[in-house]
């Protein structure tokens, strides 16, 4: 009889949990790109405005921008989960506890974060997955050789203010795992002026903004003409800024366009 | 206003009413429904009683100051309010009775600082009190500034806290706090609708009222105590809204209202209808909602460009 109902309360479970789909809404691009990345994208009712990769998301309600939430939204997209990236405020938190809906605050920062956001994000959704592209993930960021050879980087975020991103950042953390010199700050982003690049002395200087004049000012260096410019196109500022499963993507574009061969 | 104006404008009033809590109703799922009206409803009472307020409070400061420029947010009393607010809500972690007094006291202190400052400019008394609330608004939301960068807190909180939004999220748990400042902000209102005899007394003349036996320092002060209150409450909600309490009551007084008894009671019907537009405005214009008080700015600017041509030859 004890069997009879241990089994039965086993069946009850998994068929519960089979029928309840999770309905989740995500607050963050790099957290819709990993949801379908998984194939979690059938659970995703809503994102932000700001959610554009991949090219499906499209067909996902918006349910907030890059300023604020909808709160009327979030109510009618009847969530059961809903992530943030780095980006919960203090007001949503308030709303959701106050709502009753779950929320999780995945950082994923660094390289390194990836793969224990993947997991974590996993873990919180329970349902199955392709473990073979996780470990593609896994095996990629493992595979990083130091093709550096200590080269200094500088990573301009924004010209003007002058906004660099540092060893830090997301970006500055996969440069450095390649062997590339990268300006070391706690922050990810500081604020930069000709006095640091004059002491820094880049040998490479990415773009991560569209003003194509921005390379006028290293002209203050001696080694001017050897220095190596990069401007990223707006498809790549999104690779470099969106720590998510587009690393793999990050890394081949490191390895074709920066490193020396 | 009476009889048929006023049931002309009420019934504007309803219909907006209406109008902001059904707005796409039938496009959410019937479940769900329930819920977002609530949302709504509460919004709305918010919108309105800080309509009411901030028009109220400004037609009152008008009188006291005979100054037709005059609210609590050029008066420097919301930026005041609001650093008071923001310094409490980082050290008492969202306590709201405790923000609540740390924005009337700050708000006071603001109140006091401009009073200061303007008795000592050598200038008109009209220009003066202006210059010396421009400083003091400077001054803190310089203050507020500098504290939500040293509280980390995100840009976008700041954003809507110096320019205003009614976009609050109400706590359950705190629904009898929410309840008690209603009843003491129409019990406050009340009493000044009560001592608008006064009022017109005092925007006459000072001796005059001196001699007609009103203790105007007293008067003065006391009802400056309840609009600072008002005030500190209303920021504490939706931060900073400005120029509503300039516009409405001049409107009035351009349409033959001279009482302080219709001007104020006026401007609460004027203040509730133009800050529900402008809510309306600020939730649905675009893809985010943008702050209250750039819809109101980008309204008013022209007309209080109009009152200071007129006032300050």
């Amino acid at each position: 009889m004890e069997r009879l109902k241990n089994f039965s309360f086993i069946f009850l479970f998994f068929i519960s949990n089979f029928l309840n789909a999770q309905r989740i809404i995500s607050f963050a691009p790099n957290i819709t790109e990993t949801l379908f990345f998984l194939s979690y994208d059938r659970y995703l009712v809503g994102r932000t405005s700001f959610c554009n990769y991949p090219k499906n998301t499209e067909k996902i309600e918006i349910a907030g921008s890059f300023i604020d939430i909808d709160y009327e939204k979030v109510v009618s997209l009847k969530p059961d989960i809903v992530f943030f990236s780095g980006n919960l405020t203090d007001k949503s938190e308030k709303f959701l506890k106050e709502k009753n809906i779950k929320y999780y605050d995945i950082k994923m920062e660094k390289i390194d974060d990836i793969t224990k956001g993947i997991d974590s994000i996993i873990k919180i959704v329970g349902k199955d997955y392709d473990t073979s592209k996780v470990e593609k993930i896994r095996n990629k960021i493992l595979g990083i050789k130091k093709l550096g050879k200590d080269q200094k980087v500088l990573i301009e975020v924004s010209e003007k203010p002058f906004i660099i991103a540092t060893s830090s950042s997301y970006i500055g953390s996969i440069l450095k795992l390649f062997g590339f010199k990268i300006f070391e700050d706690e922050k990810p982003y500081i604020n930069f002026s000709y006095e640091n690049i004059l002491s820094f002395k880049p040998d490479i200087v990415i773009f991560m903004h569209s003003f194509k004049n921005g390379k006028d000012k290293y002209s203050i260096l001696k080694n001017f003409d050897k220095i190596k410019f990069v401007f990223l196109d707006d498809e790549k500022i999104d690779i470099f800024s969106r720590s998510g499963p587009r690393v793999i993507d990050a890394i081949d574009i490191i390895e074709r366009d920066f490193c020396e061969r | 206003m009476k009889g048929k104006k006023l049931l002309i404008f009420l019934t504007i009033f309803f219909l907006l009413s209406f109008f902001y809590i059904d707005f796409k109703l039938s496009n959410f799922e019937k479940d769900v429904r329930n819920e977002i009206i609530k949302m709504r409803i509460f919004r709305y009472i918010l919108v309105i009683t800080s309509g009411m307020v901030l028009t109220s409070s400004g037609a009152v400061m008008q009188i006291l100051f005979k100054n037709p420029l005059l609210d609590s947010y050029v008066l420097g009393i919301s930026g005041g309010g609001l650093f008071g607010f923001i310094l409490s809500s980082v050290y008492f972690k969202g306590n709201l009775l405790i923000s609540i007094f740390f924005s009337f006291f700050f708000s006071l202190l603001s109140a006091l600082i401009s009073l200061s400052f303007s008795s000592n400019i050598k200038s008109d008394r009209k220009v003066s009190i202006l210059i010396s609330g421009l400083l003091v608004n400077i001054l803190f939301s310089s203050l507020v500034i500098i504290l939500s960068i040293f509280s980390k807190r995100d840009i976008t909180f700041l954003f809507y806290a110096l320019m205003g939004s009614f976009n609050h999220i109400f706590i359950s748990k705190n629904f009898f706090l929410y309840i008690s400042f209603f009843v003491t902000i129409i019990l406050t209102t009340v009493f000044i609708i009560f001592k608008s005899k006064e009022l017109d007394i005092i925007s006459i003349d000072e001796d005059i009222a001196s001699t007609s036996g009103v203790n105007v320092k007293k008067n003065f002060f006391f009802i400056l105590l309840i609009i600072i209150y008002q005030t500190s409450l209303i920021v504490s909600f939706v931060g900073m809204v400005g120029f509503v309490g300039i516009i409405i009551p001049n409107i009035l007084r351009m349409a033959g209202v001279v009482k302080s008894k219709d001007l104020i009671s006026g401007s609460f019907l004027g203040g509730a209808s133009l800050i529900l537009v402008a809510d309306f405005i600020s939730k649905y214009s675009f893809s985010f909602e943008i702050p209250i008080g750039v819809v109101l700015s980008l309204f008013s600017l022209p007309f209080i460009f109009w009152i200071v041509k007129n006032n300050f030859e």
